[in-house]
């Protein structure tokens, strides 16, 4: 199967007209990084899964709409932000079970395995899945608009620019939002430098 | 400058956008300043940490839950205006049943209706056409199993298997259903192709193909490949579905403008349906997919597939 044959451009124009299987094919295309952005924001698979098809909902009624002035996964990356904040804002609203249920062992298990655990030093291996999910519970933590912004910049590697499209801000207002929530983050990182190589702080040292 | 002003600089120094005067000023302050090259060193975590974040796999669930519920919205868009239409797709979720279930069903109705296959000796490619495949396999699909990406190529028809990791893996074809013979068994490396021609699948002219069964067996997963052809040429116009049995029911229900009622729990998502069944009519079509295995009658207007 070629569906790299179709470019976003065309399989749109299919799917405004009625082209089921053009759907199904940017679905396809686009599901995967959908997913790993959404549960990157909501940290839990079945929120992950409710986001991510919420999204394509959105897609689907939107794309009659979409000129293609920016491009598609910029335009995804912008819903499913929106709804990733809808779903709080619910959440928040109802008075039932958070959006991210903690789960301890969930990040470990939905890491790739290893292709050859002989090859790599496991007490490294441990410390860095620690390491990780020190980083995630960190960014649980954020509020939901710096959460984005810090994966979207740090996760997904988005450049400034497309941040700036994807929020709808101007470029110096994601750059000074940005490093509020950089600020935050490395705040609740505190505690944990020492995993990361870093030594206690200047204080400690002093009053040592 | 001030521990503070430096602290304020950072971000931009480790982003690369400070220009070089202030890079030097501020490597030269770091060099004597223990908090500030601490706080650098703490906020270089986002940068080198973060992008490493391990790639989490998507449920195996995930593409049916987006397109199932995309066409719940959509159902409840046009509900009003051709109420009904939709009514089959009620039972589709109860009808979510275990995987394994249509494997074990397929090969049972094979064991019940035995005639009518492909002759002898037909694999592999023995008997293939050499003249261009008189259809069309329509728009590209692609299916990912577990791991297994399971490609359907437009112009040249071929079973493409790939994988994201390593894994034993058996290719197994059958007539009947019963008897398996391994085409192809072996190991899958990361990122390599195995591509199986299909054109010795397609009926040959005069027979009367009903059914074919590959069976793709990857570490001790096994999953079917359900590939029944053989409409008369009469019969052929336009319709053309690689799917699961849902969404191929689906597609003749829009196709026809009919409502099917699946009343039965024994559906699975697992098997792969190819159904070329062009002009047939929607009876036909139906009576093909469900390969005598279910019992179709009309009630109210409805098609309602049941259990035997």
């Amino acid at each position: 199967m070629n569906d790299s044959l179709y470019t976003d451009q065309i399989l749109i124009e299919k799917c405004k007209k009625g082209d089921q299987e053009a759907f199904d094919l940017l679905v396809r295309r686009y599901e995967n990084k959908v997913y790993q952005y959404a549960y990157r924001l909501t940290q839990n698979q079945e929120d992950a899964a409710d986001v991510a098809s919420e999204t394509f909902i959105r897609m689907y009624n939107s794309l009659k709409n979409f000129r293609g002035e920016s491009q598609l996964s910029t335009w995804l990356y912008r819903v499913v932000s929106n709804v990733f904040y809808d779903f709080r804002k619910k959440e928040r609203s109802h008075d039932h079970l958070p959006l991210e249920i903690p789960t301890d062992e969930g990040e470990s298990e939905m890491e790739r395995p290893l292709e050859d655990p002989n090859s790599v030093d496991m007490d490294e291996h441990i410390l860095k899945m620690e390491r990780n999910r020190i980083l995630m519970n960190a960014i649980k933590q954020l509020p939901e608009y710096q959460r984005v912004m810090v994966v979207l910049f740090h996760v997904e590697d988005r450049p400034y620019e497309e941040i700036a499209q994807i929020m709808d801000m101007p470029l110096g207002t994601v750059k000074s939002r940005l490093n509020r929530a950089r600020a935050a983050l490395r705040e609740i990182l505190e505690p944990h430098l020492e995993l990361f190589g870093l030594e206690g702080s200047p204080n400690e040292q002093i009053s040592r | 400058m001030h521990c503070e002003q430096i602290k304020t600089l950072l971000t931009d120094y480790l982003d690369g956008s400070i220009d070089q005067a202030m890079r030097q000023l501020i490597d030269s302050h770091l060099q004597n300043c223990a908090g500030c090259q601490r706080e650098l060193n703490a906020l270089r975590i986002l940068w080198s940490e973060l992008p490493q974040l391990p790639p989490v796999d998507p449920p195996a669930f995930l593409h049916e839950r987006i397109m199932s519920r995309v066409e719940a919205q959509q159902t409840r868009q046009t509900q009003t205006q051709r109420a009904g239409f939709w009514d089959w797709i009620r039972g589709y979720r109860q009808a979510f049943a275990g995987a394994g279930v249509m494997a074990v069903l397929l090969l049972t109705l094979f064991a019940v209706n035995p005639g009518n296959m492909v002759g002898s000796g037909l694999f592999p490619g023995i008997q293939k056409r050499d003249e261009k495949p008189t259809e069309t396999l329509g728009q590209p699909v692609t299916l990912v199993w577990e791991g297994v990406q399971v490609n359907w190529e437009e112009g040249f028809p071929a079973l493409v298997v790939g994988t994201r990791q390593g894994v034993e893996a058996k290719l197994e074809w059958s007539q009947d259903g019963k008897a398996f013979q391994t085409i192809w068994k072996g190991t899958l490396n990361p990122n390599q192709q195995f591509e199986m021609p299909l054109g010795w699948l397609r009926q040959i002219p005069g027979s009367k193909v009903n059914a074919n069964v590959l069976r793709w067996t990857q570490g001790s997963q096994t999953k079917v490949l359900f590939v029944p052809t053989g409409f008369s040429a009469s019969e052929i116009a336009d319709l053309r579905l690689r799917d699961t049995f849902t969404n191929a029911l689906k597609v003749i229900a829009a196709q026809y403008q009919q409502t099917i009622i699946w009343e039965t729990d024994s559906l699975s998502e697992n098997p792969y349906v190819v159904l070329d069944a062009r002009n047939a009519t929607c009876e036909a079509a139906i009576e093909k997919l469900i390969q005598g295995a279910f019992q179709l009658t009309k009630r109210d207007g409805h098609w309602v597939i049941t259990k035997l």
